[in-house]
């Protein structure tokens, strides 16, 4: 995004993520910035046309050009009259009425089977609209259907349940049913189409982001500090929403960062003194204050100490110049303008990016592994003998193949890992999935853990071996939060001496591409590895020797 | 003498404006065009952009209209009497 396209994207930022979003607003707004062409299918059983238009635009704003198909209406699923694919993502939609007779069961038990039917036919991530009412019944539907499309690689259940309960009784309209095909009001269909172009298809898609970078001054409180002093700014009761809202975000695994243009010494008494702010110090994963430095350098600062991209973070700041600038720098960062500290709140409840269909498990670990990570360097530093800082740190590698546990992980770690990936193949969890059941195919997973933390799944390896006596890696990736602790050659040979045992050879070929940021894992290449042409390295020293200091097994 | 305007007539008149601005929004380009060029002209759009017009009008204009009404009103002028019909003070602050 350029900063021009970024203050026209704070200006739609009014328009799209409003509680109570707008039709004609939502359908006069100025698209200007980059969009990522994402082609949509919608099985359906019921009109759902009126949430189209409006669902493109909220799309839009989360970087998508969707073009969107409609299925015939199809009560039983059989998706006979599909259209040519192959899409980017589809979205099954049924009208629950005709289901009212069957038991919650037999629903959850039919949708899964045409749930799984549809992902032996696509590859596309699969949004399955649960059922919306807050009785007994539906959320016996939906708690059966989540357990069941758990199963299912890149199947999702989204939570109508959710929407309807925010829009109560103006949620359904059973009165213009004979009129506009649907139980659903215009107003339910809306939310509806906000919260799938907003948070459902991004989520699906793996657009997630990290953590969030806020300002402080009329951000977070009214008042500049520097002039106002710490006992001058003013906390009103909508500023305690607000950090109220980051809060809740971090308890789920975002990290939460501060960037000002103050003074850290004013900053520091700031969080010391004010007793009205919900954040405390200890809240705050990461610190970019300076009188000096712009923000774009604080920002990469903040992501640097987080061992995560920049663009990963929102950025959050009530100055729209500030938002140009940074993104001036870094045109992928997504921004947030905080007109008000009510709006803003309200905004972090629909962004893109904030919201995730299931926990992977990461989310809470990567918080604990930051701090850990701090006890780590700092122990480090304090050694004098690298061994001996490993061997006191106890560590556990735990290494796994075609371990259908860790699958929605190492989806994770395919498509967000940049530093180390050695092909960036960035592999869907339908593909990895098939992957794992097939014989000449094997996914090795590793987890790690020490006596300070335990920092599940960190690394994966996808292999192939051929009827030709070959085997060929299409892509290692690590954790950036696993790197630099010393075990990943350890970690690596494993790696590749299990597929070497496991493919009867002696040489592991591994394929390489050349990436913006995979600087890390090219440079380890070259230096175990020798490049036989333009996509492929060949390991042959594959001895696993150097393990005392770590504790190596495996889970079968 | 001043001309006096009907109370009718204004509200129309500002009303008129704003069914054409959600026809322009939902409408494809050429059938908003000639649905404007001709506003008595009906069945221009069909049943499911009907439900989407509708349903933007009564968000605008914070007003709710009835199955039969929701079926009646397929031209730009039936649309505007409509919405003066349902809610003639909403179509006062529509020009306000």
């Amino acid at each position: 995004m350029t900063p021009e396209q970024a203050l026209s994207h704070a200006v739609a930022q009014r328009v799209v993520l409003a509680e109570r979003p707008r039709r004609l607003e939502l359908l006069r707004m100025n698209i200007s910035w980059p969009l990522t062409p994402l082609r949509l299918l919608i099985h359906r059983s019921t009109i759902i046309e009126p949430t189209i238009a409006p669902l493109l635009r909220f799309a839009a704003y989360a970087g998508f050009a969707v073009e969107a198909e409609l299925s015939a209406l199809d009560h039983s699923l059989s998706f006979a009259a599909t259209p040519p694919g192959p899409f980017d993502a589809e979205v099954v939609w049924l009208d629950d009425e005709p289901f009212e007779t069957h038991s919650p069961q037999e629903v959850a038990a039919f949708v899964t089977a045409r749930i799984a039917a549809r992902r032996a036919a696509s590859n596309a991530p699969l949004l399955v609209m649960g059922w919306p009412g807050d009785g007994a019944r539906d959320r016996a539907i939906n708690a059966d259907l989540e357990e069941r499309i758990a199963d299912i690689p890149d199947a999702y259940v989204c939570p109508l349940a959710e929407v309807a309960a925010e829009g109560a009784d103006g949620f359904y309209d059973d009165e213009r049913t004979s009129v506009t095909g649907s139980r659903l009001s215009g107003d339910g269909l809306l939310a509806i189409a906000q919260r799938l172009g907003l948070q459902w298809l991004p989520a699906a898609l793996g657009r997630s982001l990290r953590g969030i970078a806020v300002d402080l001054d009329n951000t977070l409180y009214d008042g500049v500090l520097e002039e106002d002093g710490v006992a001058g700014i003013e906390v009103r009761e909508e500023h305690r929403g607000l950090q109220r809202e980051l809060l809740s975000l971090r308890a789920r695994g975002f990290f939460l960062g501060i960037i000002s243009r103050n003074s850290p010494a004013d900053v520091e008494d700031l969080f010391k003194q004010r007793d009205d702010f919900l954040i405390k110090a200890s809240s705050v994963d990461a610190w970019g204050v300076s009188l000096e430095m712009p923000k774009a350098d604080s920002l990469s600062s903040v992501a640097h100490d987080l061992r995560i991209a920049p663009d990963a973070l929102l950025f959050v700041d009530d100055n729209g110049g500030e938002l140009a600038a940074v993104v001036a720098s870094f045109p992928d960062v997504q921004t947030l303008h905080a007109a008000s500290p009510e709006v803003t709140a309200s905004a972090l409840q629909r962004c893109p990016g904030l919201f995730r269909f299931r926990d992977a498990g990461a989310d809470s670990l990567r918080l604990r592994d930051l701090a850990a990570d701090q006890i780590r360097r700092s122990l480090r530093d304090a050694s004098h003998d690298p061994q001996e800082f490993l061997a006191s740190l106890r560590i556990e590698m735990t290494l796994a193949f075609d371990h259908r546990q860790h699958l929605a992980r190492i989806a994770e770690l395919s498509r967000k890992t940049n530093q180390f990936s050695t092909n960036l193949a960035r592999l869907t969890e339908t593909q990895l999935s098939a992957r794992m059941t097939k014989e000449d195919h094997r996914v090795l997973s590793v987890a790690l853990r020490d006596r300070l933390t335990d920092s599940g799944v960190i690394a994966f390896l996808s292999a192939a071996r051929s009827t030709s006596k070959e085997v060929v890696v299409e892509d290692i990736c690590i954790s950036c939060r696993a790197l630099g602790r010393g075990v990943e050659p350890l970690m690596l040979r494993h790696m590749l001496a299990d597929v070497a045992e496991w493919a009867d050879i002696c040489n592991v070929q591994i394929l390489w591409r050349h990436g913006p940021r995979n600087a890390p894992a090219l440079a380890w290449l070259r230096d175990v590895a020798t490049q036989i042409d333009d996509r492929r390295f060949v390991v042959t020293d594959l001895n696993t020797d150097g393990a005392d200091n770590v504790k190596v097994e495996w889970r079968r | 003498m001043a001309q006096v305007t009907s109370r009718q007539e204004r509200p129309s008149a500002d009303v008129s404006i704003v069914v054409a601005e959600v026809l322009h929004a939902v409408l494809p380009p050429e059938d908003a065009r000639r649905a404007l060029a001709d506003p008595t002209a009906a069945d221009l759009w069909d049943s499911l952009l009907q439900i989407e017009v509708l349903f933007t009008l009564e968000q605008e204009l914070d007003v709710r209209f009835s199955p039969q009404q929701m079926r009646g009103a397929t031209s730009a002028a039936a649309l505007t009497c409509l919405v003066v019909e349902v809610a003639p003070e909403s179509a006062s602050k529509a020009g306000a």
